[in-house]
């Protein structure tokens, strides 16, 4: 019984949780991030499902944003910005009461192909935490808003 | 040499001056890249070897791959990123021009190219929206889909996902995601509820 219960549940949703208390940081490279008019789009937290994030507690921020910029920087893209929140923050950010039909949570998400033990996600799902579910853009309009976002 | 080759590599220049331009010829192989990016005879910015390419172009940053509308004929990008620049503004053109050099999985992993059906959904809209006074940023999503946002007169956001016949909108002011047709009712509405 137990192991057919566990099936049902996708296996993104089986990861072990990142601490409420616990700060995540997200990249802001340019497809999210206007430079010139220092304006992001609510899109780097909402309309999708799965978000990449890193844990400073697990990486000094300096090692993740050095990660970052291997990954996303070209001879002329530069990594100009970052979103830095609270885990509980996001969390609260899902629709309240009883007629909640989204849950957020991060999970840990350790990238061993890419050297990156700090690598998270935030994933949407379901209240019971059993389906992945899509991030309205209003949700990550609020997540966006609750972020403090600083100029690399 | 193919004038119209030549007039958009030019353009391309703009976008990425420190890269190489790369355009197709359906006749040659570059070893080392995927199936769909086979066809490619790269160039340096010099552009002295430009001749034949007629159907594609990408930019080359050294040692990476970034492709640019890997089957679409370049003039599409250049008539929409023209149409922006009148529109929208010479930022909103050349943040245009940037956001076609992101490959799939920009984002750590994912996110789409810039497709072609959100290029032809842009041009739809440019062509019957009046942006005038409204302060627009261009942004690229997941599915490869141009967004633009815009503070309201309240400044609270205002989003547009552009696909080729439609656009999801999203007002932060009231909180509404829907979806509505590129058509000039829809969007002229639109437009004057976030002014």
């Amino acid at each position: 019984m137990a192991d057919h219960v566990n099936d049902l549940v996708d296996p993104l949703l089986a990861r072990p949780l990142v601490d409420d208390e616990e700060m995540v940081l997200r990249a802001l490279h340019e497809p999210f991030w206007d430079a010139e008019k220092q304006r992001a789009t609510p899109s780097a937290f909402g309309n999708g499902n799965r978000f990449s994030l890193s844990r400073p507690a697990i990486l000094p921020e300096s090692a993740i944003i050095a990660r970052w910029r291997e990954d996303l920087e070209r001879p002329t893209r530069r990594l100009e910005a970052l979103a830095e929140v609270r885990v509980g923050d996001i969390r609260a950010c899902a629709p309240p009461g009883d007629t909640q039909t989204l849950s957020l949570n991060v999970f840990a998400d350790p990238d061993l192909k890419r050297n990156n033990p700090a690598h998270a996600e935030l994933v949407g799902s379901d209240p019971e935490v059993t389906r992945l579910r899509n991030i309205p853009r209003g949700i990550g309009n609020r997540i966006l808003q609750q972020c403090r976002i600083r100029l690399l | 040499m193919n004038q119209q080759a030549m007039a958009m590599a030019v353009r391309g220049s703009d976008v990425a001056t420190s890269g190489w331009l790369a355009f197709a010829d359906p006749g040659r192989h570059l070893a080392g890249f995927a199936d769909e990016q086979v066809h490619w005879l790269i160039a340096p910015l010099s552009l002295g070897t430009t001749a034949s390419a007629v159907q594609a172009w990408l930019l080359f940053e050294r040692g990476t791959e970034s492709t640019v509308l890997r089957s679409e004929p370049f003039s599409l990008l250049a008539r929409v990123s023209d149409k922006t620049a009148i529109k929208l503004g010479p930022h909103a053109a050349r943040r245009l021009g940037r956001l076609a050099t992101y490959t799939d999985g920009w984002d750590f992993g994912q996110g789409l190219a810039l497709t072609r059906e959100s290029l032809v959904g842009l041009e739809r809209l440019l062509d019957i929206a009046d942006f005038k006074d409204l302060d627009v940023a261009l942004f690229l999503s997941h599915e490869g889909n141009v967004l633009l946002n815009w503070p309201d007169a309240q400044g609270e956001l205002v989003e547009l996902e552009v696909a080729a016949r439609r656009m999801m909108c999203f007002i932060a002011a009231t909180g509404e995601e829907f979806e509505l047709p590129i058509e000039a009712g829809a969007v002229s509405g639109l437009l004057s509820r976030s002014r």
